[in-house]
């Protein structure tokens, strides 16, 4: 009897301490960095929907030269042949809403690009210099910290941006080539050098900024020479360590990555909790194939500072149905972004941003576009925007228990309701912050519909089976 | 019972043949079908396979718009009409989609004008000539038993034959 309830006491303070975590949510889409009339109510909107940052697109806005300009200063942010007009108000612009900037970029200037680019390879992606990353790493670090001069606005500084992110899924071709070389693997190395050059440029400014890696994409390719490198292994070799059998050794490993988050795209086939299929790959429920290979690195030396890194999702999302005829049904597409976002959340991802706010035209066909927007081109809210403001999910612990996750969207008392009848009857009531988490444990059997109210905001309602 | 025997061996020995024989395939994000950088190569029966080689493996032109479905592939076996059907009910029907089409036989690919890229360094070797390259491991990847497997079968199957004939001879 002692030991059970013991058990029970461990448990509620380990569920306790966990809904502690907070949840960051925002998005990624190139509407922030669009004309000031349409990028205002696109941020109107992120806002609404209870977002805490915006993945903010900002690109390398050095001169495209071929050969790197005469005199050209990279380090300095204001040198004239930067022109960093667009990235400036739309983050002036989102940080006026509240909202939290993750600025990321990829693809090379053609003079930071290596020597002997073969034809059909991407532009700006062939052996960026890692020294011409550094040098932007310092521009940008000193251009946003928050007492740089806005040449838009006289008087007035610029916003501190708090996180930067250089390059964006370095485990496909298209956007960092060649993936392999002379048989061997290419791109991780050559990450790992980019991205501490990076590091290196942006904390000689200013230590508190985030340097976050570049978001992996979900799959690769399992053969040598492919065009995607499949995630867990890019990530293995970009932390100096490779799996040896069941174990995970370290490799030789002269200048070890340097970074403070590591992050991830886990698009997804099929429904959020289905496993990728094949080991290296990297889907909803396998980030943990990451943040193990992330811990190993940290203990070993080989993912430096020497502390926890954090871990976060910079893309994810679904396409929906309508408009997409392929995409997800409309209102099951709203459960899985909650359902993605709860996975996501207990495996340790503390920001979010999902790809994107609004859908995308059909071009060129609904296959090759994305209508994974929580609103509709038009601005129409989907279902799914309720389901992003306010997530809730409740999964079965038991027999007789259901565990209940949600993000509030405003600080207050969060009401948790069973559907009794044609009511809800209150079962449980929690308080929280403004976007805080809340995970409790309620007793329940069988199926149970449940739903969570906080100030005027209702959830979504989901049954638990 | 020979003639059991016999018919059980030379089915075995198919077997692997028609298994390796198969296209490589693919699972795209619903949707996404012809976002060739997202599509979820299926591992296949020689080990790993490239996404490239799958008929769902697009390039952005929206080919991938007549076959693929919701939560499956490009090269889907279902219907969009059955897929959306098995979808309705949940997680379950979509995993017992993908595992409809990550093991359903190949299509027949329609001919296309321009040849689909093959990352895997593919050389257009006969069919015959990949089916023996799969069978041997030579097909890419890191799989297959290599020459064992159809040694093994080969060997087999010439033992059968020979307990026939002894079997005949032994009769007259």
């Amino acid at each position: 009897m002692a030991l059970t309830l013991a058990l029970l006491a461990l448990s509620l303070a380990t569920e306790a301490s966990a809904a502690q975590r907070g949840l960051s949510i925002g998005f990624l889409d190139g509407v922030f960095t669009a004309d000031a009339p349409e990028r205002a109510v696109w941020l109107g909107r992120a806002a609404d929907s209870a977002s805490d940052i915006l993945r903010i697109d900002i690109g390398w806005v050095a001169p495209k030269t071929p050969v790197r300009p005469a005199g050209f200063d990279a380090r300095n942010p204001a040198d004239p042949r930067y022109d960093f007009t667009r990235a400036d108000a739309a983050i002036v612009d989102a940080s006026s809403r509240g909202l939290r900037v993750l600025a990321s970029f990829t693809g090379a200037p053609p003079w930071a690009e290596g020597a002997g680019r073969p034809a059909g390879t991407e532009t700006g992606s062939w052996k960026p210099d890692p020294a011409a990353l550094e040098e932007y790493g310092v521009a940008l670090a000193r251009r946003y910290s928050g007492t740089f001069p806005d040449p838009a606005r006289p008087g007035r500084t610029l916003p501190r941006v708090d996180a930067f992110q250089p390059w964006n899924e370095p485990n496909l071709d298209k956007y960092l080539s060649p993936q392999w070389s002379g048989g061997r693997t290419f791109a991780p190395a050559h990450y790992r050098a980019m991205l501490t050059a990076f590091y290196r440029g942006v904390k000689s400014v200013r230590a508190s900024a985030l340097v976050v890696s570049a978001g992996t994409a979900p799959f690769g390719d399992p053969v040598r020479n492919g065009k995607r490198i499949m995630p867990a292994r890019f990530v293995r070799e970009m932390l100096c360590l490779r799996q040896s059998k069941r174990r995970l050794r370290g490799t030789s490993c002269r200048a070890p990555a340097r970074f403070d988050v590591l992050a991830h795209h886990p698009y997804s086939v099929g429904f959020p909790r289905r496993r990728a299929l094949n080991a290296d790959d990297v889907s909803i429920p396998d980030i943990g194939k990451l943040t193990k290979l992330l811990r190993a690195a940290e203990r070993t030396g080989r993912a430096l500072p020497r502390k926890r890194h954090r871990m976060w999702v910079t893309e994810v999302s679904y396409d929906s149905s309508p408009p997409d005829p392929q995409g997800i049904p409309i209102a099951r597409h709203a459960r899985y972004l909650e359902e993605a976002f709860y996975l996501l959340w207990k495996q340790g991802v503390d920001t979010i941003t999902w790809f994107q706010i609004r859908d995308q035209p059909p071009l060129p066909s609904y296959a090759a576009s994305n209508q994974s927007g929580i609103y509709f081109a038009n601005g129409r809210a989907k279902t799914t925007q309720r389901a992003f403001r306010f997530p809730l999910v409740a999964e079965r612990s038991g027999r007789t228990a259901l565990r209940v996750w949600g993000r509030a969207p405003v600080a207050g008392s969060v009401r948790i309701e069973r559907r009794s009848g044609s009511g809800w009857r209150l079962v449980r009531t929690v308080r929280v912050s403004r976007h805080g988490t809340f995970l409790v444990r309620i007793a329940a059997r069988g199926r149970t519909t449940l739903r969570a109210r906080v100030g005027s905001d209702t959830s979504l309602a989901w049954l638990a089976r | 019972m020979i003639r059991v025997l016999f018919l059980a061996l030379v089915l075995a020995a198919m077997l692997p043949a028609t298994a390796t024989a198969q296209q490589p395939q693919s699972n795209a994000p619903a949707g996404n079908s012809a976002i060739e950088e997202y599509l979820e190569t299926i591992p296949g029966s020689t080990g790993d396979q490239s996404a490239g080689n799958s008929p769902g493996a697009g390039s952005g032109s929206g080919a991938g718009d007549a076959t693929s479905s919701a939560g499956g592939s490009g090269a889907s076996a279902l219907t969009p009409a059955q897929r959306a059907r098995i979808d309705r009910v949940g997680p379950d029907g979509n995993a017992l989609a993908d595992v409809v089409d990550a093991t359903a036989p190949p299509r027949v690919a329609k001919p296309t004008p321009e040849p689909v890229p093959t990352p895997s360094g593919d050389t257009g070797r006969s069919g015959l000539g990949q089916v023996i390259d799969a069978a041997s491991g030579r097909a890419g990847g890191d799989g297959g038993m290599g020459i064992a497997l159809p040694a093994i079968l080969g060997t087999t199957l010439l033992g059968a034959l020979g307990l026939i004939v002894a079997r005949r001879r032994s009769m007259l």
